[in-house]
């Protein structure tokens, strides 16, 4: 499903350059389910940034189905993370004003996906034990809880690939279990799961696994 | 649903951060409501000017010396005065080259006490010669007052139907005047022959201890000049080449307003000028506010980009607060100030000592509008830049949380 090959990204600090990403071939096929591990500041954002379209890689090439993504518009790559690549970022990524089932429902119909998303957003919710949390704010959900609503609205308008930047740091062993099963079972229901993590115990069996050390990737 | 996302988004970023909305919404409401209670006063006085000068039909204007003031104060915020000249110098102004027609006028007061209807001004003319209340009355559909018969202003309220009653004495009500907005809605008009029984009325001697004849009396003469003639030349005539004892003074009808000319039209650079300095106030105080905000809300922007929102979605949530805020706060202002307006008419007008508030409904809707489009402009002029940085700014930084 998703390619890379000899994907490169180099920034400028202090007048000096270095590859936060150093020419990284990476595959995830449909129904996978990947994790990416390493220290802090290794690059593992700055990757899940590229094959996101966040950032522009400086050389190497994305194929996404195929198509190769670095040679598509501003335009064309907001699309395809409105429809196709779902983007979990790191940390608290919820919207203050907003309730749980908004937080879910809106910016993807911001963004043009169908109305009827609701229906799903609630099935989600159940899925997460979050049924009664619909209608309240994320400033009253624990940690755990604004990650779940954040993973539901990374799922709702099924996406083919979801990218999630450290789902699980700060939660606690039954949270994280929670993600890591939806996460199996968003792959076992053909959609193909990159999540990175410091927490080796959120690896399973039958996991792809790629490590990062400074801006270089390797397969476990 | 999927066409009002941006609006309810809006909305619910303003509802949600009510003290922030609310702070902005009161910017707004203060351009709003100023505009609106300028525009209204010197409105007001503009029309009652222009109103005056077009209803009085005269070129020029002769009063007794010293009493320019008096006149002009008669007409434009209608002061009672009772001033008077010989009527002898009406025959040597007549004869004068460059004067058409000229006709004298006499005003009188009334009492603000038991023997008189009201308080009001009351002018008497002369139908033989008389060039400008003839024509109100035949727009009125009005017969020329007989001996006793009176004509009232739009804004007189009899006590007794068809009737005034001015010092003791009834006189009949043949006509009312339609509404002008000028002074004249609130004078009483006779013949000179009427005038003369009012003014040798037992209640007049008792008040003035005289009773002159009104015959030989005039308040002042309007003269109309000849086609093509200049009536500030005729004035000149007037005031020069009359003899030297002549208690006269001529003026212009727009040189004896010359004053309340030049003070309308101050206030209404005053007031112009304040509401560009309050407009530009208001875009500089919600700028700071979208920016300051928008500053904070950078990661909110990063999360709708990263699940997909273009930069058009994202500066269209800025600009519709911004639009949302001028909405209401405009038509706040507007609502406010036209009720305002209604309510309070006559305290504005005597607390800012103004003649005339022109408080017609259909006029102060359609201004309302206008206040309520400009604030609105204003307010969505103030979102621009901050709905322009959203949009500019590159994904990463807005995900990051970078300041804009």
């Amino acid at each position: 499903m998703l390619t890379t090959k000899k994907l490169t990204k180099t920034f400028d600090r202090q007048s000096r350059c270095f590859d936060a990403v150093h020419e990284v071939d990476f595959s995830i096929k449909a129904g996978e389910l990947c994790a990416l591990t390493g220290p802090s500041g290794c690059g593992k954002s700055t990757f899940f940034h590229l094959i996101s379209g966040i950032t522009k890689a400086d050389s190497g090439k994305i194929l996404f189905d195929g198509k190769d993504l670095c040679e598509l518009s501003g335009k064309e790559w907001t699309q395809l993370r409105a429809t196709q690549i779902s983007y979990v970022l790191q940390g608290d990524s919820l919207l203050p004003n907003f309730s749980v089932l908004e937080n879910i429902c809106l910016p993807h119909q911001l963004c043009g996906s169908k109305d009827e998303l609701e229906k799903r957003a609630l099935e989600l919710l159940k899925e997460f034990g979050l049924e009664a949390m619909a209608e309240e704010y994320p400033s009253n959900l624990s940690g755990g809880e604004r990650r779940r609503v954040a993973l539901a609205r990374a799922v709702v308008h099924e996406p083919k690939l979801v990218i999630a930047d450290e789902p699980t740091s700060d939660l606690d062993e039954e949270n994280t279990a929670l993600i890591m099963d939806h996460f199996q079972r968003q792959a076992e229901s053909g959609k193909a799961i990159l999540f990175s993590t410091h927490d080796l115990s959120c690896l399973r069996p039958g996991m792809t696994h790629y490590k990062m050390k400074k801006g270089i990737m390797t397969r476990v | 649903m999927k066409k009002f996302v941006i609006q309810a988004m809006a909305v619910k970023n303003l509802t949600r951060r009510p003290v922030r909305t609310w702070s902005m919404v009161f910017f707004v409401f203060m351009l709003s409501f100023s505009l609106m209670l300028s525009t209204v006063l010197v409105d007001s006085m503009e029309e009652r000017l222009s109103k005056t000068t077009d209803r009085l039909g005269a070129d020029i204007i002769v009063v007794p010396k010293e009493y320019e003031h008096s006149m002009a104060d008669s007409l434009f915020l209608g002061e009672k005065c009772n001033f008077t000249f010989d009527k002898k110098w009406v025959e040597e102004i007549a004869s004068l080259e460059g004067v058409a027609a000229c006709s004298p006028q006499l005003y009188m007061k009334s009492l603000a006490a038991g023997c008189c209807s009201a308080e009001v001004q009351l002018i008497a003319f002369d139908p033989e010669t008389d060039f400008a209340i003839t024509a109100w009355l035949e727009d009125s559909n009005i017969k020329m007052p007989g001996h006793g018969e009176m004509i009232i202003g739009s804004s007189i309220r009899p006590e007794t139907d068809g009737e005034v009653i001015f010092f003791n004495d009834h006189y009949k009500v043949i006509g009312q005047l339609e509404t002008t907005r000028t002074n004249y809605d609130t004078c009483v008009f006779m013949t000179y022959e009427t005038a003369t029984d009012i003014m040798h009325s037992e209640k007049w001697y008792e008040a003035f201890r005289e009773n002159p004849d009104a015959n030989d009396l005039v308040s002042s003469l309007l003269v109309r000049t000849e086609e093509g003639v200049d009536a500030k030349l005729v004035a000149r005539t007037i005031n020069f080449r009359m003899s030297d004892d002549s208690p006269l003074s001529a003026y212009t009808t727009n040189g004896i307003m010359s004053e309340a000319i030049e003070s309308t039209q101050s206030m209404g650079n005053y007031s112009r000028l304040l509401v560009v300095l309050i407009s530009i106030l208001v875009v500089a105080a919600l700028l700071c506010i979208f920016t300051i905000t928008i500053n904070e809300r950078t990661k909110e922007f990063g999360i709708l980009a990263s699940l997909g929102a273009d930069s058009g979605k994202l500066s269209g949530i800025v600009l519709t607060e911004g639009a949302l805020i001028g909405l209401i706060g405009g038509l706040l202002g507007a609502t406010i100030g036209t009720v305002a307006m209604l309510i309070f008419k006559d305290t504005i007008m005597t607390v800012l000592k103004v003649p005339a508030l022109n408080t017609n409904l259909f006029y102060l809707l359609t201004l309302g509008l206008k206040c309520m489009l400009l604030a609105l402009a204003v307010s969505i002029a103030a979102s621009l830049y901050s709905a322009w940085k959203v949009s500019r700014n590159d994904l990463d930084g807005l995900i990051r949380g970078e300041e804009m």
